[in-house]
């Protein structure tokens, strides 16, 4: 009897171990993430590729955060007051290192948006059109932003790798280093061409920000003016002219936050406030140190602006140098570059002598200091009026064509509240175009690429410590040692 | 019958005495001629009648003392009892029986009364034995035996007199009895197996009580070694093992810190003194970069996630697995080393009530020293200075009317104006805090039910204010034999925590406690005159620091945290020699956190802003394990068959807001609906193992044990889904080896050697797999959802590996007065995880390959001593643990990995520090213009008064005389030579002491404070080490400290020699003074015992370091070992508790 029972709870026992034994092994191991997804899972829908597009759109905020040390603080017209920030610093006195985070990080940057519209445009081969509705506006769209992401590789670095589908970590370490002129005509000019055919004339309603019609113009118009061009660029840039574009009647209302898709918008990168990590840092960056302020400016600037919180940053200050560039009652100075300003009740305040920090820009100034909603604007209209102007300029072969040229730079110049030029000749007409766009786009990232482009880096930049091999950074230690090949990807000339 | 003066513990008690009392008689003899003599007493009437033929002396003896009242007393080496006689007498006096017997024998024989004491010693031996003692008398001494430990009487205990055959066993309670001849001078010796020997001068006394201690390395002690136990003198591996005394000498608030200096190999670091906060154990050294160093913790057989629910009075021993033999049972979890606490159970008996209460206060150990308010004045007024003099300005003015002004109230300060704030903050967030513990417990049994349950309540105030930490928890654990082949163990231990007080950890500007309480000028103060916070903020004089009294005041951060940890285990005999045993768990448990700034001006935020989190765990485990047990003559066979599962899911959910309207109430119910950020999300992993181990001894001499464990993991990647872990191990007992019989001294000496492999699989979840990041974009001002990639998928990846080899020997010698235990290691642990750099033209800077290769070797001593062994009593347990870590291989090229302050480089250990080398200042304008200059030409370079730094290279691979990367080297190890740790126990009568230390020598402390302490800012205070500046080449310092200079230059604040910190230092971890109230008394206040004590903890230090602790690591990241970020520091404490048995 009492063997019986054993034997029984014996059969028991196993057969619970075997059923558990069984019943735990079928994909018991194979756990995928519920809380996220595997890109096997995407590319399925349209909405898919929307989502993966604004993937894109949000590497652009890593991109741009920085771009300002790039297009103002290398050239002429920006000093970095605060010292502590040495990066910075050795941007702005041309001793830049090939280990600077900043190099690194818009060489990552921009590869990384490349990569995603890659995968789109990789994906989108396959996609049929009756699932994919969109598949024309999202090659429109990931061409737009490739060619903008090689626009700005080329311009930094010179020649850079040519990647136009996604790969493997083996492919990218034979990946040789392209040449600037080849990523212009394969890559940049092509895409931006496809881009403009089948991007929207307008995004209207909550597609507002993306790409347009308008945007691929445009850009196309500066690439254009970038390789010289001049005969594509007045032709594009014409067309841009057209579209409904127009200037903001008063330059002051380009500062106004509350709306920053107005007739001048063609193409921002986005920012929104409210402290769920969509901000811009470009208020803090840009607004001058407190600490060094001294109370009485400090308050009367935090009061003008109702600025909360009490970090800034000490960064984009104008030189007084280029203060004095502007020509009495130009509209644009107060808020570009001044010393001093205008408290809530009207009053001048000036900043206190000794400060570290001479002058401000308030072109960014808002109403919190983190997180701002100040876009980045990487085309306003009136950046299209003085390309337009130059790349006529330098197709004029009459005074004719010259002062029609001069009629688009005057648009700019009239809004400042100054009088029009005419009758200048070609080069003094040159110099002058050039001069307007240091004075409307100061701390927009243009400076430094516009004397790069148009050969005058040295000329202006000398002073500073430029060298001429230094129209191009040093592309990152971290790429030349990952890849360690200097027969095909070595540092540029003179790091 | 007869008594042999060499056998048993019951010779004859009185032989001495008569002995002494024939003093006189001896004398007689010395001067005579006869070799016999009696006293005419009983041996002068009696008359004995023998007649017997060719029997042995030893019969003839038997005879006499049958036929009469004599007896003998003789030493069996001396006397030949089997020599064959005869005699033939009839009532004969016994003094010719034994002149019959005896005489041209060689042996003497002396009667007194009714003995006969046969010897072969000359006579003269005799008469000094005699001598030695001038007032022979004789007392009986009892006494009661009790376990130190439990206080339960022992029954069987050997009590001897020293030097003597005199002994007795104790009774069934405790009880012995035991005469003694020369009680002046007698010394009792107390002893029983598995326990320490006990020696007690009689010195008078009739009663002696005496309680034994479980001895540490008693070779009889169980060991569990993973899916089964051992016993220490058949274990192959290398465990180290903490046991309930220790436990209770220290009086930890959490497990971790009770294993502190006790395990050679083990290395454990209160690097954070949060009250419950657990200390980093490190077993045999880093062997990982990127997948952490914890060991695995496994309670009554259950791996689990964290000890955070134990109270640490519930546990019975704490055994560490170091070496793979002994860790590769728990496969690709093992390489860390394992933690296995066991847990009290009952044992059969009357209920034992124990109530133990503690109460203490706490005081921080030890605080950095900063300038005080007038130190800081003076650097502030010559950092304004310098800086003036390189920017050129003019200085002849007044210091308030320079370009760049010395603030007013540093010029007050130096005026000696009254009233000038001189706060110091430390003082300000600090206190003395007090903790209290209780803790009931009941155990008792029948053979059927056991059990054991205890309840305990610890609330423990911070040193820093307003933080503290309170736990409830129980732990019930039942034993039961439901029938004769099957029981039924539970382990039951629920828990609740609650945690408040922000994380005060940091360095420089920003918002935590200490970083601001550190950094502040002592210049304001802490409060308005009206009560509110100050705002130290915008004032030239100090930097925008949010006030730190503001931060531990006005901050909520409350978590609370319910577990519950449950298994239960039946085990079925099969047969005698096989069982059967099913066991299944569950560790649950759920943690809330509520997060809380309010609006207040001196906390400078722009809004209130909180956030409420939640977070729910659940591991389940089953296992099925099969014990065979078989001893066949000198073979012993043990064997393990085992199948187990284990599955992981924890969800976490977090929502934030900065809607608040006010700061009355801190919870997100207050936001109306606005939420800022929030997420939940999940993550899970499963583990199905299957194990078996086989243990062969032979003759209690050769050991053999192998295991084999085979680990699949759903955090593998697809291609490596299972892994396979075996091991092997030796030992030879050669004391037990007939060659070494003789050898009196030695008790123990045995030799191990194993090999195995283990894994370590903390790679994260899902890192196989090329999931994405949820991320939105504004359009239209609205943030729109998308996606970008996380990682690229990697099939591949698959846990670490470590090969691991240990040598070992176990040496006991003098009666275990001292013994020995020796490990030297080899570990290679291979396919490290490693962030492996990639070109970024692939969309991401790095992917996670298998690829490094990191080996530590080691030497390890742990030796025991009983110093003295009388009424009192000293122990000594010291160990020592020398090891050396070495990156063998990094990434495809072997590029070293630079992580800012640290470089991990092959042939160094694992995260070196990697910076400037610091050589002093330029004193005079000669030494400075032979250089090297920091950054030539800019702002920024060095100048006279300078930090000047040694110029190894440049970018042509030669010296250049400029300091800049290319003079980084490696400046200092985080990890020390040696560590060690030791234990003295004392022991007079009831009195017990124990003092515990440990200490580190060898390593450097990367301090991040120092960064700041000596960033030569004048808003910011300054370390007092920085004091004696340069000011001219006149006024030149102390030679090393450059001169102050708000704007700094010559690259100061480059991380270099000055910020590190020699690491070696001595803590005494605790010292415990606990005084038993002898049974008698107690038993009148009708209570078992009653035990009352006073620990101090941690009560010294001796050390160089500037730091709140030398015990410092920022972050659990091996690449960034060793660095001070001001943590929540350690505290010292006094506590008085009592604990009472019922």
């Amino acid at each position: 009897m009492k063997n019986t029972v054993i034997k029984q709870s014996i059969s028991i026992v196993v057969l619970i171990l075997s059923i558990l034994v069984l019943s735990c092994k079928k994909d018991f191991l194979e756990i995928l993430p519920e809380s996220t997804v595997t890109v096997d899972y995407l590319f399925k829908t349209d909405k898919d590729y929307t989502d993966a597009m604004l993937g894109a759109y949000r590497v652009l905020h890593d991109v741009y955060d920085d771009f300002w040390e790039f297009g103002d603080l290398r050239g002429d017209d920006c000093i970095q007051s605060a010292l502590r920030q040495t990066d910075r610093v050795r941007v702005d006195q041309f001793i830049v290192d090939v280990n600077d985070a900043l190099t690194r990080n818009f060489w990552e940057d921009n590869y990384r948006a490349i990569t995603q519209v890659n995968l789109i445009l990789f994906k989108l081969e396959e996609a049929d059109q009756a699932i994919i509705t969109n598949k024309e506006l999202y090659i429109g769209e990931a061409k737009f932003i490739r060619a903008l992401s090689y626009f700005n590789l080329v311009r930094v670095f010179g020649d850079v790798p040519m990647i136009t589908a996604p790969i493997t970590s083996e492919e990218a370490l034979v990946t040789p280093r392209e040449d600037t002129d080849r990523i212009y005509d394969d890559i940049i000019i092509p895409d931006l061409l496809e881009a403009e055919a089948k991007l929207p004339e307008i995004h209207s309603g909550e597609n507002m920000g993306r790409a347009t019609k308008g945007a691929a113009k445009s850009l196309l118009g500066k690439v254009y003016l970038t390789v010289h061009d001049f005969v594509n660029a007045e032709a594009k840039l014409l067309e841009v002219t057209s579209m409904g574009y127009a200037l903001l009647d008063n330059f002051e209302n380009l500062f106004n936050f509350d709306n920053e898709h107005h007739s001048e918008y063609i193409f921002d990168i986005e920012y929104i406030d409210g402290d769920i990590g969509l901000g811009s840092s470009f208020t803090r960056d840009f607004i001058g140190e407190f600490q060094d302020f001294g109370a009485v400016f400090r308050d009367k600037l935090m009061e003008l602006y109702n600025i909360q919180g009490r970090e800034s940053g000490g960064a984009g200050t104008p030189s007084l140098d280029f203060i004095d560039l502007f020509e009495p009652n130009d509209l644009r100075q107060y808020r570009t570059a001044t010393t001093g300003i205008f408290d809530i009740n009207g009053v001048w305040v000036e900043i206190p002598v000794g400060s570290q920090v001479k002058a401000i820009c308030q072109k960014y100034c808002d109403a919190v200091v983190t997180d701002c909603r100040t876009n980045w604007r990487i085309i306003r209209y009136a950046d299209v009026l003085l390309m337009l102007a130059e790349a006529m300029n330098e197709n004029a072969t009459n005074q004719g064509e010259i002062n029609e040229a001069l009629n688009y730079l005057n648009q700019v110049r009239t809004r400042a509240g100054l009088a029009g030029y005419s009758d200048l000749t070609q080069a003094e007409a040159r110099d002058k175009i050039l001069m307007e766009r240091r004075l409307e786009l100061y701390l927009e990232g243009h400076r430094w690429f516009d004397l790069v482009r148009t050969g005058n880096a040295m000329n202006f930049c000398e002073p500073f410590g430029m060298q001429p091999y230094m129209t191009v950074f040093p592309v990152p230690q971290s790429q030349i040692e990952v890849i360690n090949d200097p027969t095909i990807f070595p540092q540029n000339q003179g790091y | 019958m007869k008594k042999n003066l060499n056998q048993g513990v019951q010779s004859y008690p009185c032989l001495k005495k008569l002995i002494m009392e024939l003093r006189i008689v001896f004398l007689l003899i010395l001067a005579g001629v006869s070799n016999v003599f009696a006293t005419p007493t009983y041996s002068q009437s009696a008359r004995i009648s023998l007649d017997m033929e060719n029997k042995s002396l030893e019969k003839v003896m038997d005879e006499i003392e049958d036929k009469s009242e004599f007896y003998f007393l003789f030493n069996q080496r001396q006397i030949d009892i089997e020599r064959t006689v005869s005699v033939d007498v009839e009532n004969t006096l016994i003094d010719g029986i034994l002149s019959q017997l005896f005489d041209g024998t060689g042996v003497n024989y002396f009667i007194l009364d009714r003995q006969i004491l046969l010897t072969t010693d000359p006579l003269e031996s005799l008469v000094e034995f005699t001598n030695e003692k001038e007032n022979p008398q004789q007392i009986t001494v009892t006494g009661t035996i009790t376990d130190a430990s439990t206080g339960e009487p022992m029954p069987g205990v050997n009590v001897l007199v020293k030097g003597t055959a005199t002994g007795a066993l104790t009774d069934a309670n405790g009880k012995y009895t035991l005469p003694v001849s020369d009680p002046q001078n007698a010394v009792l010796v107390f002893s029983f197996i598995g326990y320490g020997t006990t020696e007690i001068p009689v010195a008078g006394q009739t009663v002696i009580n005496a309680s034994l201690k479980a001895t540490v390395t008693g070779l009889d002690e169980v060991v569990v070694i993973g899916y089964g136990t051992a016993k220490r003198a058949d274990l192959t591996g290398s465990v180290g093992s903490v046991n309930t005394d220790v436990l209770q000498e220290v009086k930890v608030t959490n497990v971790e810190q009770a294993l502190m200096g006790q395990i050679a190999g083990v290395q454990v670091r209160p690097n954070d003194g949060t009250p419950g906060q657990a200390a980093q154990i490190v077993i045999r050294g880093v062997g990982s970069i990127s997948a952490g160093s914890d060991p695995l913790y496994v309670v009554d057989g259950f791996p689990v996630e964290d000890l955070q629910g134990l109270n640490p009075t519930d546990i019975e021993n704490i055994d560490i697995l170091k070496d793979a033999s002994a860790t590769a049972i728990y496969g690709s979890r093992g390489s860390n080393g394992v933690v296995i606490i066991t847990t009290k159970r009952g044992i059969v008996g009357n209920a034992q009530i124990h109530l133990d209460i503690s109460s203490g206060l706490q005081k921080v150990a030890q605080l950095p020293h900063y300038m005080n308010a007038e130190e800081q004045a003076i650097y502030a007024y010559w950092s304004a200075y310098f800086r003036n003099i390189d920017d050129g300005n003019d200085v002849s003015g007044p210091p308030n009317e320079w370009a760049f002004k010395c603030p007013q109230i540093v010029l007050d300060i130096l005026d000696g104006k009254p009233g000038t704030p001189d706060t110091d903050w430390f003082d300000e967030v600090m206190q003395v805090a007090p903790i209290t513990r209780y803790n009931l417990s009941v155990s008792g049994g029948t053979d059927n039910i056991k059990y054991a349950i205890s309840g305990e309540y610890l609330d423990q105030e911070g040193i820093i204010i307003n933080s503290s930490f309170q736990r409830y928890t129980i732990q019930t654990n039942i034993d039961g034999q439901l029938t004769k082949k099957l029981s039924v163990k539970l382990s039951l231990n629920p828990s609740y925590i609650i945690d408040i007080g922000p994380d005060p950890s940091g360095t420089g500007y920003g918002t935590t406690i200490l970083g601001n309480a550190a950094s502040i000028n002592p210049y304001v103060p802490v409060y308005n005159e009206d009560g509110s916070y100050f705002n130290i903020e915008g004032l030239p004089e100090v930097g925008n620091f949010p006030n730190p009294v503001a931060l531990a005041n006005e901050q909520i951060d409350e978590i609370k945290r319910l577990a519950i940890r449950g298994n239960i285990m039946a085990e079925y005999a099969i047969f005698d020699e096989l069982k059967l045993s099913v066991m299944a768990g569950i560790d649950a448990n759920s943690r809330n956190r509520i997060y809380f700034v309010p609006l207040i001006e001196a906390l400078q935020r722009s809004t209130a802003s909180g956030s409420a989190s939640n977070n729910m765990g659940r591991n389940w485990i089953t296992e099925y394990t099969l014990n065979y047990n078989k001893s066949i003559g000198e073979h012993q066979i043990t064997g393990l068959l085992g199948y187990t599962v284990q599955a992981n899911e924890s969800l976490s959910t977090s929502m934030q807001s900065n809607a608040y309207p006010n700061n009355l109430v801190p919870y997100l119910s207050a936001v109306s609906g606005v939420i800022n950020d929030g997420s939940s999300s999940i993550s899970e992993w499963s583990l199905i193992s299957y194990l078996g181990r086989i243990n062969y001894v032979y003759k209690s001499r050769y050991y053999l044990t192998a295991s084999l464990r085979t680990d699949g993991s759903s955090r593998f990647g697809a291609e490596n889904k299972y892994g396979w872990f075996p091991s092997a191990a030796l030992a030879w007992r050669v004391s037990e080896e007939n060659f070494l019989r003789d050898v009196n001294f030695l008790e123990t000496l045995k030799l191990r050697a194993s090999f195995g492999i283990t894994g370590n699989n903390n790679i994260g979840n899902y890192e196989h797999l090329a999931t994405i990041n949820n991320i939105t974009y504004p359009l239209a001002n609205q943030p729109i959802g998308g996606f970008l990639p996380q990682r690229l998928s990697n099939p591949n990846l698959t846990w670490e590996t470590q090969k691991s080899i240990n040598l070992g020997f176990d040496l006991s010698i003098f009666t275990g007065r001292l013994s020995l235990v020796v490990d030297y290691f080899n570990s290679k642990n291979e396919d490290l995880l490693l962030d492996v750099n990639i070109p970024s033209i692939t969309g991401f800077s790095s992917t996670i390959q298998n690829i490094g290769k990191v080996q530590n070797t080691g030497l390890e001593f742990l030796v025991n001593t009983v110093n003295i062994q009388s009424k009192f009593n000293w122990t000594t347990d010291f160990n020592i643990s020398f090891y050396r870590n070495e990156v063998l291989k990094l990434g495809p090229k072997g590029d070293p990995i630079i992580s800012s302050r640290h470089i991990t480089m092959i042939g160094e250990p694992i995260g070196v520090f990697y910076g400037l080398t610091y050589d002093g200042i330029f004193e005079t304008q000669e030494e400075f213009e032979e250089g090297p200059i920091y950054n030539p030409g800019a702002r920024n370079r060095t100048r006279l008064g300078d930090a000047k730094f040694v110029d190894y290279s440049g970018p042509d691979g030669v010296p250049d005389n400029v300091i800049n990367s290319y003079d980084r080297v490696i400046i200092g190890s985080p990890y020390p030579d040696f560590y060690y740790g030791m234990t003295n126990r004392f022991s007079y009568q009831n009195f017990t002491l124990s003092v515990a230390l440990q200490g580190v020598y060898g390593n450097s402390i990367g301090s991040l404070a120092r960064t700041v302490g000596l960033r030569s800012e004048f808003r910011v205070n300054q370390l007092a080490l920085a004091n004696n500046f340069w000011i001219s080449e006149e006024e030149p310092g102390d030679g090393n400290t450059p001169r102050p200079n708000d704007e700094p230059t010559g690259g100061i604040r480059e991380w270099s020699t000055r910020h590190l910190e020699d690491g070696s230092y001595l803590r005494i971890n605790n010292i415990s003074l606990s005084y038993q109230l002898p049974n008698s008394i107690s038993q009148k206040l009708s209570i078992n015992s009653l035990r009352v004590y006073i620990i101090a903890n941690n009560p010294f230090i001796f050390t160089d370091t500037e730091g709140f602790n030398p015990d410092v690591n920022r972050s659990g990241d091996s690449l960034y070992p060793g660095e001070d970020n001001n943590n929540y520091p350690l505290a010292k404490s006094l506590s008085l508790g009592f604990n009472i048995g019922f």
